[in-house]
């Protein structure tokens, strides 16, 4: 079976609100979105958070799915929980504390590392500007097109292409830099 | 990650670069990327996923609990409507089939003509008649205040008894 079949019907039986499809729903996307999550948070705990919150809203959300882009969708809801988690004002001082702290003990690894390179990939991440970073995210995790992120972002493609070519570059640089 | 949305950057690049820098930034972003390949970001434990399945299998039995009560207040809602619509064409109905109250039929047992006939000009003639015997009897009763004779010969009291004789059975006959 095709995967864009397999996938609609996974979401048509999550809209007959089916445990099992939501269960497929979460063994597809759950690494991808938490990826996403991960590294717009640099906290592992946040992530779960957020995941949870993701796939809980799924089943409210579940109906307003109109057919398209299931990945833009998705991400769409990714992106606004990953934006109401930054309003909250509390968890936002903890992140930027926990931030703080992670730049201070660089050499740390941290919670869930495959090995310290990610750790690196991270602290480099973290000296980018918060839009910017989720650009890069959104573009790895959700492998959506240039022209399905500038109508998500409600901007010309033309901006979204250079503010992404501009942040990737930079991020190389970093990367490479300090593995120099 | 593979991308499975393989896009041509250098293409899509060239609609705002020329084709040099276009190639120039395809390549960085491919080479970014693969950078972001090396590095994986952590996966999510078995138990997160898990709790989250069971998570979402609450929230969605506490959706169809919803759904039902709503589909259930509908059909409530539903059924009221019919109960109301029906009692109140039900009462209309019945208003119509209803006979008028006893004394409203009386009223209308009396012939409109008693009040007022269908023809004016016959009951003017006869608003005229009236007139003219009231003016008659306010003369004879003038000439008995002043003592004089009635009409005829005949006594003038008789006079206006025949002529209040006349005027009443006039009235009755209509």
């Amino acid at each position: 079976m095709p995967e864009s079949e397999e996938l609609a019907q996974i979401i048509a039986g999550c809209k007959k609100s089916e445990t099992d499809s939501f269960s497929q729903l979460i063994d597809m996307y759950s690494t991808r979105c938490y990826g996403y999550f991960y590294r717009l948070t640099g906290n592992s705990d946040i992530s779960d958070e957020l995941l949870s919150r993701l796939f809980v809203k799924l089943v409210e959300k579940i109906h307003s799915f109109r057919g398209g882009s299931f990945e833009g969708w998705l991400f769409k809801v990714a992106s606004n929980i990953f934006h109401d988690h930054l309003r909250d004002k509390q968890r936002q001082k903890k992140l930027l504390q926990a931030r703080i702290e992670r730049l201070q003990e660089q050499t740390e690894p941290a919670k869930n590392s495959v090995d310290n390179g990610v750790d690196q990939l991270q602290i480099q991440l973290e000296k980018l500007d918060e839009d910017t970073r989720e650009l890069i995210m959104l573009r790895f995790y959700s492998q959506l097109s240039f022209k399905e992120i500038a109508r998500m972002r409600a901007e010309p493609i033309g901006t979204t292409l250079s503010k992404l070519h501009r942040a990737l570059k930079k991020l190389r640089k970093l990367v490479e830099r300090k593995r120099l | 990650m593979k991308n499975k949305k393989k896009e041509n950057l250098k293409e899509l690049f060239e609609k705002f670069l020329d084709s040099h820098k276009a190639q120039q930034a395809a390549e960085d972003i491919n080479s970014a990327e693969e950078v972001l390949e090396k590095y994986p970001a952590p996966t999510p434990s078995a138990q997160l996923l898990q709790d989250i399945k069971a998570q979402v299998a609450a929230t969605v039995a506490a959706h169809k609990r919803a759904e039902a009560f709503k589909r259930f207040t509908h059909r409530i809602a539903a059924v009221a409507a019919v109960i109301v619509i029906t009692t109140f064409v039900g009462i209309k109905l019945f208003e119509k089939e209803t006979p008028a109250p006893k004394a409203l039929a009386l009223d209308l047992a009396i012939p409109t003509t008693t009040w007022d006939s269908n023809n004016l000009a016959d009951d003017d003639d006869y608003s005229a008649t009236l007139v003219a015997e009231i003016k008659q009897i306010e003369r004879d009763l003038l000439a008995l205040q002043l003592d004089e004779n009635g009409s005829n010969g005949l006594p003038v009291v008789e006079v206006i008894e025949m002529e209040l004789n006349e005027i009443d059975s006039d009235f009755w006959k209509g």
